[in-house]
């Protein structure tokens, strides 16, 4: 046989290799990605569902109707009008 | 050798059985694999398939609603529910049961040793997400977790007349009305599933779809003034005896809702109640004079220092008797027949007004048509056609009496009167948020309906009505007030509704208010004695918030200075 056509079969035949161990890496990278995504995909639902939770909780606290209850229990009443004076207007 | 030759002959014919065996399992091997391969190819996918991947429907979130300070008024959120189905736990494992209910405390009712069933049992309800996650990993195989995402209303009570409720079966007020905002679109979701939970994969080959989450509502709201005008009002509907109440508060400059209180919030069955504020509609009684009062000073038909005849307590109109609901037995200048109240004036007055004329002002203030406002069920309120006027239809309507409208449409009429005679379509909701980003709604449009000097005089006289007349019970202290108190009779029950609709402050308005009652206790019937109060109390609670506003002119709060003391 041509030493030619046997080198183009090595070569080939390294090529062949190279190109199978190339699709393992990327199959197993793209594997590990994927279950990078799921892993992700689930936290940030599960953030987005605590924060929804956070939120409300805020809202609660801040509630009108709650701080005014704590300031009249305060005795921390809303200042008249009369109490308030314009020190200055453009 | 013959011995030799049959060794050799025997080996031979077991290396060829050896052989045939050899073949025949090759053969039944390629059969069996073109058997799977290729026969039952599909069949077998399919059962890999089924078995690896897992389609998971991604629910999307339903828009949020915050007022016009970000206060959030509709969220949701995500409780877990706990589940023991009793027919799968081993009695020897119910101390697993035991043990999960010492983790779950206050969120359940059940206390241990728990009584082995064999029913399902629901063990908690409510459990905050993040608490379900943080035991997560730490409860017992034998019971089920599942999380439920609810609307919640972390106002409560209170917004509940605007924002209404929202859940699988129905939904109401703004809920309904902005639907389509707020729903979103569900996703999909692929999964690649592991024997261990921790290496399942997102299948990003498969046709996976993003949900579209609704989008955020911005309200033209102010919680502070709704909490205010609600608390007013549950006072006085029970100190009154009311049927129901109800207050519009809307800033003229541009017709945005700052409040739309109604009470009481529920039916007797618990459900919720109409708003009143856009949801029925009455008769306006002396608050409509206003509108009289501008048709009539915008045609140059009379003018501040004419006189009318109120010397008499009545006025015969076609054979029908107009009284006075306070006898006065004396002339009356333009400005004191309002102030006054006085049903003779305005009759006489709407004299000076072709038919035509005040039918078309009451159209241009909006009377007989719906707002538009982004609010269900809206009422367009009653105007009778001009065609099927009688002869007493114009002094009826003058005074308010055949012609029904709701309490917003009353709100922006008076906003045309306080910003200058236009009149705007109310705007509730402000703006949307959607990816991140902040979308304005258009401005409310506006059209003229009468002149700048017209809004002037009328708001001069409504003033009037405040320091002298008929509505000095809404006075206070540090800003002027100008406005009007109505009664009216109800045409459709026994019974009256009192009414006051004002603005502050009177020469620049920043906030038109609009209260109204129906079927007070007997003693209460006079504007003067409920509605308009219980605007005094609503404005005195918002400029205690606002300062700001009883300057006319928004400024910031570095411009105020509050004065300490003694209340």
């Amino acid at each position: 046989m041509n030493s030619v056509v046997k080198r183009l079969l090595v070569i080939l035949g390294c090529f062949f290799i190279l190109f199978s161990i190339a699709q393992l890496i990327a199959r197993n990278i793209f594997v590990a990605e994927s279950v990078q995504l799921a892993s992700a995909t689930s936290k940030s639902d599960s953030l987005i569902r605590t924060k929804q939770g956070l939120i409300s909780r805020i809202a609660e606290l801040e509630s009108p109707v709650r701080l005014s209850e704590i300031g009249l229990n305060m005795g921390l009443e809303p200042l008249p009008l009369e109490k308030f004076i314009l020190l200055e207007v453009d | 050798m013959d011995t030799n030759v049959s060794g050799m002959e025997r080996v031979s014919a077991r290396l060829m059985f050896v052989n045939i065996l050899f073949f025949v399992f090759v053969v039944i091997s390629i059969a069996k694999l073109a058997g799977i391969q290729v026969k039952h190819h599909e069949e077998y996918l399919e059962a890999a398939a089924n078995q690896q991947n897992r389609r998971v429907n991604v629910e999307a979130n339903r828009g949020e609603i915050f007022d016009r300070n970000g206060f959030l008024l509709a969220g949701n959120l995500t409780e877990a529910t706990y589940e023991v189905f009793w027919q799968n736990v081993p009695v020897e494992k119910t101390e697993e049961i035991d043990s999960l209910v010492v983790k779950l405390g206050d969120y359940t009712d059940l206390e241990v040793p728990v009584q082995h069933g064999n029913r399902n049992q629901v063990i908690a309800e409510g459990v905050t997400y993040e608490y379900a996650t943080e035991i997560m990993n730490s409860i017992s195989s034998y019971a089920d977790c599942s999380f439920v995402t609810k609307r919640v209303y972390p106002m409560g009570e209170m917004m509940m007349p605007v924002v209404g409720s929202y859940n699988s079966h129905v939904s109401q007020g703004l809920e309904r009305q902005m639907q389509d905002f707020l729903e979103g679109e569900d996703g999909v979701r692929y999964f690649q599933i592991s024997e261990w939970s921790h290496l399942n994969a997102v299948d990003a080959t498969a046709d996976n779809i993003q949900p579209i989450h609704g989008r955020d509502l911005y309200l033209t709201i102010d919680a502070r003034y709704q909490e205010i005008a609600m608390s007013e009002l549950e006072r006085a509907v029970e100190e009154s005896g009311s049927l129901w109440g109800a207050i519009v508060i809307i800033n003229p400059d541009n017709g945005d809702v700052l409040s739309l209180a109604s009470y009481p919030v529920r039916n007797e069955d618990g459900s919720l109640a109409q708003n009143h504020c856009v949801q029925s509609s009455h008769e306006p009684g002396s608050v409509f004079k206003a509108i009289t009062l501008a048709a009539a000073l915008d045609i140059n038909a009379v003018s501040l220092s004419d006189s009318f005849d109120c010397t008499e307590s009545f006025v015969e109109i076609a054979g029908f008797r107009i009284n006075e609901s306070h006898p006065i037995g004396e002339f009356l200048d333009l400005t004191e027949v309002i102030a006054h109240s006085s049903n003779v004036g305005t009759v006489k007055l709407a004299d000076f007004i072709p038919d035509s004329v005040l039918y078309q002002y009451c159209i241009d203030f909006g009377f007989g048509h719906k707002t538009r406002v982004d609010f269900p069920s809206e009422q367009s309120g009653l105007l009778t056609s001009l065609n099927n006027w009688s002869a007493l239809s114009k002094a009826n309507l003058a005074i308010g009496q055949e012609v029904a409208a709701t309490p917003l449409q009353i709100a922006m009429a008076y906003g045309a009167i306080a910003n200058g005679g236009l009149l705007y379509r109310p705007r509730l909701v402000a703006s949307t948020y959607e990816s991140g980003l902040l979308h304005p709604l258009a401005e409310s449009p506006s059209r003229r309906v009468i002149s700048e000097g017209t809004s002037a005089t009328v708001r001069s006289i409504l003033a009037s009505v405040v320091t002298e007349g008929t509505g000095s019970s809404a006075q206070i202290n540090g800003v002027t007030v100008a406005g009007k108190t109505g009664t009216a009779e109800r045409l459709v029950e026994d019974g009256y509704l009192s009414a006051f609709a004002g603005m502050v402050p009177a020469e620049n308005p920043k906030l038109v208010v609009v209260v109204v009652f129906d079927m007070p206790d007997y003693e209460y019937r006079w504007g003067s004695v409920l509605a308009a109060p219980t605007f005094q109390n609503v404005v005195s609670g918002i400029l205690s918030t606002s300062p700001e506003i009883a300057l006319g002119s928004p400024l910031s709060a570095d411009d105020l200075i509050a004065v300490g003391g003694e209340n």
